[in-house]
């Protein structure tokens, strides 16, 4: 691991040089989520893996009882990262309004929401909402960040929960 | 007899006409017409625009009541002298009264002339003309005496109410039963206000309790046994209002907390209705007075009348007197509390500070008390809540009733030829006289600012205590606080009526944010915007809006996150995002805007017949209805979701 993650950061120099003359494989990809803080306080937050090149990231909600729907949205550098898909979880009902769309080159807006006033999910325990896919498409690193000025979820009475929203990140290669 | 060309038809007009005050759950308080007095008047008259049946030269300047009465029997003896004057520049020559079919005139006469008196019975109501001779001059006067008694038949108007009940503990006696009810047989239906003052003697049997319409001068055991009591009207009053005397073993107390004696009158045994109605009183009669900005003129006397649901009165205000009906009760303790500020706020609106022409426009006396009654229950009970966002929310259902069945309801003030809808029982009526003005009314106070409306407000009340204005009036002292022309305001929404479109677009800024405002029309118009920050700060800044298109900078102290207008303004302006799909206002179609109308997916708005202010559906908002089909549903989120995703640099 150790050598690895030092090949990772040569490899990133050389790469930001660029003028080295050859182009040497990039490291794998990875995903490096916002750390959690010690309260363990109710969050909307980052979970990620990684297939290959790819970046599967998943948007949890934690520590909420009656999460009705949520929005928000997630910038990411596009020279980096290419969104592939954004899938809500089989946590929402078929009747529920599930909306994503990169309306700008690394900005995913995202709405996520069940109808009517019935109770929403209970995520007290680790749940999660959707799933975001993009490809790594160069060494470059970027931040998998939610706009906290623009995200918000809310109860079934309409009431604006009180989450931490946690982000990640994708480091160079 | 009384002259064919007066009363030929069997059913005598005036039996609808008084009827309306007491006839139907919605109408409460409803003053027919009457003519104003010049010679009582401080100031000049107002003209109104029009008058629906000629003006009437009926003057009535003060009156003279010494009634007994037994409220077991209806056994009454009374006599009654009125000074009247021939107004209008016109000559008098007759006087015009109804009273219970059951009551006999035994001697009338006038000073200084001759008196003819004629009648006859439209049960269960005698209807009476006396002739003067020789007619009075134009501003002559004279004094006319009459002698009445009987007994009173108390039976039911053909409309359904009762005029009086009698031989009960809580007995009630309304217009046209022992108090004659006054109008000129040459113009009935004269709807020009016309207010006197009385004097009352009221004698009643021994141990009987009495209430009668005004303040109580004194009470005390005659040589006899009987209990009198004198009462007085002195400031002017209406002649077409209520005048009502209460009596039997009623249930009284005093209400605390207030510097008259204001006493709550009840029909025994106590109910918990009447234990509600004195805790609320206080707060009540507090708030009407601070709104006002000054007490109420009753200073020695206040009666507050619990009115049972089986009288058939669902209340009024009159003088030194509000009635509820407890039929008001199934609405719930909060409507029921809101509706008694509603008439007592009519001890203002209505009886210190009358309206010329109950048929041109009841914006200063319905509108006024829907108001006032809005403001108090968020006063009394909300006022933890945004005060603007509260209003606004009351104000929905009120929209969406006439939006739905009052889309052709006529402007709130009536110009030449145009009529109110026809009757006071009807959801049209509720929706002219109490919703559609009240809701102009705040969205003039928005468009004013409250500081500028509460001094018109008290410019007006200076103006026409006692005397009777117009909206015309109410608008002259709007614009000497606040300097504007109103013109524009009441062409739009008060002799007319509008919802127009002004659409909002903006470019945010760190510190201030470059907004543009359009319009379809040139007419100037003042908008109240909301600029609200990142910060959830908000900025409220009154725009004046030019022909089409207005911009405006607004400096703020942080960044700018959306525009709109006050939410108090929805109900009469169509304001909109020019981004479609863009309901808060910020620029942009995002999740905010699909989460603000997710949960409210299934809620239909289903008019409970122009009740909105009563069946208060807040939760349905109109902004999430995209298709106007009054159904919150997938069709509307389908729209929301075709403009999904818009963002500025994007575009």
């Amino acid at each position: 691991m150790k050598l690895s993650l030092f090949s990772a950061t040569a490899l990133l120099v050389l790469g930001c040089g660029g003028s080295s003359g050859s182009e040497s494989k990039p490291g794998p990809v990875s995903f490096t989520p916002e750390p959690q803080p010690s309260d363990d306080g109710a969050a909307i937050y980052l979970v990620g893996r990684t297939e290959g090149d790819r970046v599967i990231v998943d948007v949890m909600a934690h520590g909420v009882s009656d999460l009705h729907g949520t929005a928000f949205r997630v910038k990411w550098d596009p020279d980096a990262l290419a969104l592939v898909d954004a899938q809500a979880s089989s946590e929402w009902t078929k009747e529920s309004v599930l909306l994503s769309k990169e309306s700008l080159p690394g900005q995913l807006v995202v709405a996520w929401s069940e109808k009517g006033d019935g109770a929403g999910h209970d995520a007290t325990q680790a749940i999660v909402l959707g799933t975001l896919v993009f490809d790594a498409k160069s060494r470059k690193g970027s931040a998998i960040a939610f706009r906290t000025d623009r995200s918000t979820a809310l109860d079934h009475q309409g009431k604006t929960l009180a989450v931490a929203w946690r982000s990640g990140t994708v480091p160079a290669r | 007899m009384v002259p064919g060309s007066a009363f030929a038809a069997d059913t005598h007009p005036l039996h609808q006409l008084v009827a309306r005050e007491r006839t139907g759950f919605e109408s409460r308080w409803s003053g027919p017409i009457v003519t104003r007095s010049g010679v009582l008047d401080p100031v000049p008259p107002p003209h109104p625009p029009f008058t629906v049946d000629g003006s009437s030269a009926l003057d009535c300047v003060h009156a003279k009541h010494d009634i007994r009465l037994d409220p077991m029997t209806g056994e009454t003896t009374a006599t009654f002298d009125l000074e009247v004057r021939a107004g209008n520049n016109k000559p008098l020559s007759a006087i015009g009264f109804t009273f219970d079919e059951g009551l006999s005139v035994t001697a009338v006469s006038a000073d200084g002339r001759s008196a003819t008196f004629s009648d006859q019975v439209y049960s269960p109501s005698r209807v009476a003309r006396i002739d003067l001779s020789p007619a009075l001059a134009a501003g002559q006067s004279t004094t006319i005496h009459l002698a009445y008694s009987g007994t009173l038949s108390c039976g039911m108007l053909s409309t359904g109410g009762m005029v009086c009940r009698k031989g009960s503990s809580f007995s009630y006696f309304a217009n046209q039963s022992v108090f004659p009810f006054l109008f000129d047989p040459d113009a009935p239906y004269a709807n020009e206000y016309d207010g006197l003052t009385r004097d009352i003697v009221l004698r009643a049997p021994m141990g009987t309790d009495v209430v009668v319409t005004g303040e109580m001068v004194s009470d005390s055991i005659g040589t006899n046994g009987d209990h009198i009591s004198t009462w007085t009207i002195d400031k002017p009053f209406s002649r077409s209002l209520g005048m009502y005397v209460l009596a039997g073993k009623l249930g009284l107390d005093m209400v605390p907390g207030r510097a008259v004696p204001t006493t709550l009158v009840y029909p025994l045994p106590e109910a918990q209705v009447d234990t509600h109605m004195t805790q609320w009183s206080p707060p009540v009669l507090d708030f009407v007075e601070s709104s006002v900005g000054g007490p109420l003129p009753f200073q020695r006397s206040l009666s507050l009348v619990h009115l049972p649901a089986e009288v058939g009165d669902p209340g009024t205000a009159t003088y030194g007197m509000t009635l509820l009906s407890d039929a008001y009760a199934r609405a719930g303790d909060l409507m029921h509390e809101e509706t008694w500020a509603h008439e007592n706020s009519h001890l203002f609106w209505g009886i210190v500070v009358p309206e010329h022409d109950s048929l041109e426009s009841r914006l200063m006396t319905e509108g006024m008390a829907t108001l006032t009654e809005l403001d108090y229950t968020f006063a009394r009970h909300f006022s933890d809540e945004d005060r603007d966002v509260y209003l606004a929310r009351r104000f929905v259902p009120i929209g969406l009733d006439l939006r739905t069945v009052g889309y052709e309801l006529p402007p709130v003030q009536l110009g030449p030829g145009a009529s109110q809808p026809a009757d006071f029982r009807t959801q049209l009526y509720t929706l002219w006289a109490y919703y559609k003005t009240a809701a102009t009314l705040d969205h003039l106070r928005v468009t004013l600012g409250e500081d500028v409306f509460t001094k018109g407000l008290r410019a007006y009340i200076d103006t026409c205590s006692y005397v009777s204005c117009s909206p015309d009036d109410f608008r002259t002292a709007l614009e000497k606080v606040s300097g504007k022309d109103l013109g524009p305001f009441f062409s739009r929404w008060v002799t007319s009526s509008s919802r127009p479109q002004v659409t909002f677009s903006f470019e945010p800024g760190n510190t201030s944010a470059e907004i543009e405002l359009t319009k379809e029309d040139d007419l100037p118009m003042t908008l109240e915007i909301w600029v609200r920050l990142e910060s959830g700060a908000l900025v409220k800044r009154l725009v004046e809006l030019g022909p089409r298109v207005t911009s405006v900078h607004v400096d703020t102290p942080g960044k700018v996150r959306s525009v709109s207008a006050s939410p108090r303004h929805d109900l009469l302006v169509d304001s909109r995002s020019s981004i479609e799909g863009d309901l808060d206002f910020d620029g942009e179609t995002d999740g905010f805007d699909i989460l603000k109308c997710a949960r409210l997916v299934g809620k239909k708005y289903e008019t409970q017949g122009a009740v909105g202010l009563w069946v208060v559906d807040e939760k349905f908002d109109p902004r999430c209805d995209l298709d106007g089909d009054l159904d919150i549903d997938d069709d509307d989120m389908d729209k929301l979701a075709q403009s999904f995703g818009s963002l500025r640099g994007a575009r």
